[in-house]
């Protein structure tokens, strides 16, 4: 009985590692895509509501973001900037995506063409972004952003 | 016997399922971020000679590359645009590096402050870039990249 008991305990400690160091596998792609499409409308929403409780559940401890003027910042500053209320989101809108997946990470690319405030600077211009979404303790987490005005080509 | 062989089993598996929890700076992080530095400064010299059989091997099959313009490039345009005479430099110089290692995926930022001529038209703005390298089949490549211009805040 003893042994069972310590067989079972052996099985289930190594199905965990063998999950820690998971792949993704058990899910097929568009299943994936439909996950992290769910997810990111979670965090649109939580960006337009201002949903703090949300954000900080979708964005991984060390989320970063590259802004439209090239500059880095982290998840708190990214709190901190919807909690002082200089960051407004009027509306969103996204399209074009591509989702391309490598086991527990899954990169999203796609165009925004919402209507934001930054510091009482108003951004309408469409910009294209990425995402890197990874896998983490068993859940996605967005754990990057960057996001580029589109130009004219030269 | 068997029994403390089995007890010794499960703590190894325990620990090797918490370190794969982990979020700490291990050795295996360590070598890692010096492995991927070593393929972005093998790519570096690629892209300054236009050495495009090189940066094939390193960008992965399925490459998204945005450009500072906002524009999204597979890889096969993308070294169509790496080619001498659509982009030349003049300088090559990146900086401040930041590396964030989740096993088998690492995303790496850092600043471009290369003057080069694209198609003809001279680049001097600094980029704010980010790559993420994916390791397949034992080899690190880039699967993407995206650079903005850096503007005054």
């Amino acid at each position: 009985m003893r042994r069972i008991l310590i067989l079972s305990l052996l099985t289930v400690a190594l199905v965990g590692f063998a999950r820690a160091q998971g792949t993704g596998k058990g899910q097929t792609d568009a299943e994936i895509e439909k996950e992290i499409l769910k997810l990111e409308n979670e965090r649109d929403e939580a960006r337009q509501k201002g949903d703090m409780t949300a954000l900080n559940r979708i964005l991984a401890d060390d989320y970063f973001y590259i802004g439209v003027r090239g500059n880095v910042r982290t998840k708190a500053n990214r709190i901190d900037d919807y909690e002082a209320g200089v960051i407004k989101v009027y509306s969103i809108k996204k399209d074009n995506f591509l989702f391309k997946i490598y086991g527990d990470t899954v990169l999203m690319s796609g165009r925004e063409t919402s209507t934001t405030e930054y510091h009482g600077k108003p951004n309408v211009k469409p910009r294209q972004f990425t995402n890197v979404y990874i896998k983490l303790d068993g859940r996605w987490r967005l754990v990057f952003h960057q996001a580029t005005p589109i130009l004219e080509p030269w | 016997m068997r029994r403390i062989l089995l007890i010794s089993l499960l703590t190894v598996a325990l620990t090797g399922a918490a370190r794969a929890q982990g979020t700490g700076k291990s050795q295996a992080d360590a070598k890692t971020e010096e492995e991927v530095l070593k393929v972005e400064h093998e790519k570096d010299q690629a892209m300054q000679k236009g050495d495009l059989a090189t940066l094939t091997r390193i960008y992965g099959d399925d490459l998204i590359f945005v450009n500072p313009q906002g524009r999204v490039l597979s890889k096969a345009q993308r070294l169509a645009d790496v080619r001498p005479g659509s982009l030349d430099y003049l300088n090559f110089k990146r900086e401040d590096y930041t590396l964030h290692v989740y096993g088998n995926t690492v995303v790496l930022t850092g600043v471009s402050k290369s003057v080069l001529h694209n198609h003809g038209k001279l680049i001097r703005t600094p980029r704010q870039f980010m790559q993420v390298y994916v390791k397949e089949g034992g080899q690190w490549r880039m699967v993407a990249h995206h650079a903005n211009f850096v503007s005054e805040q």
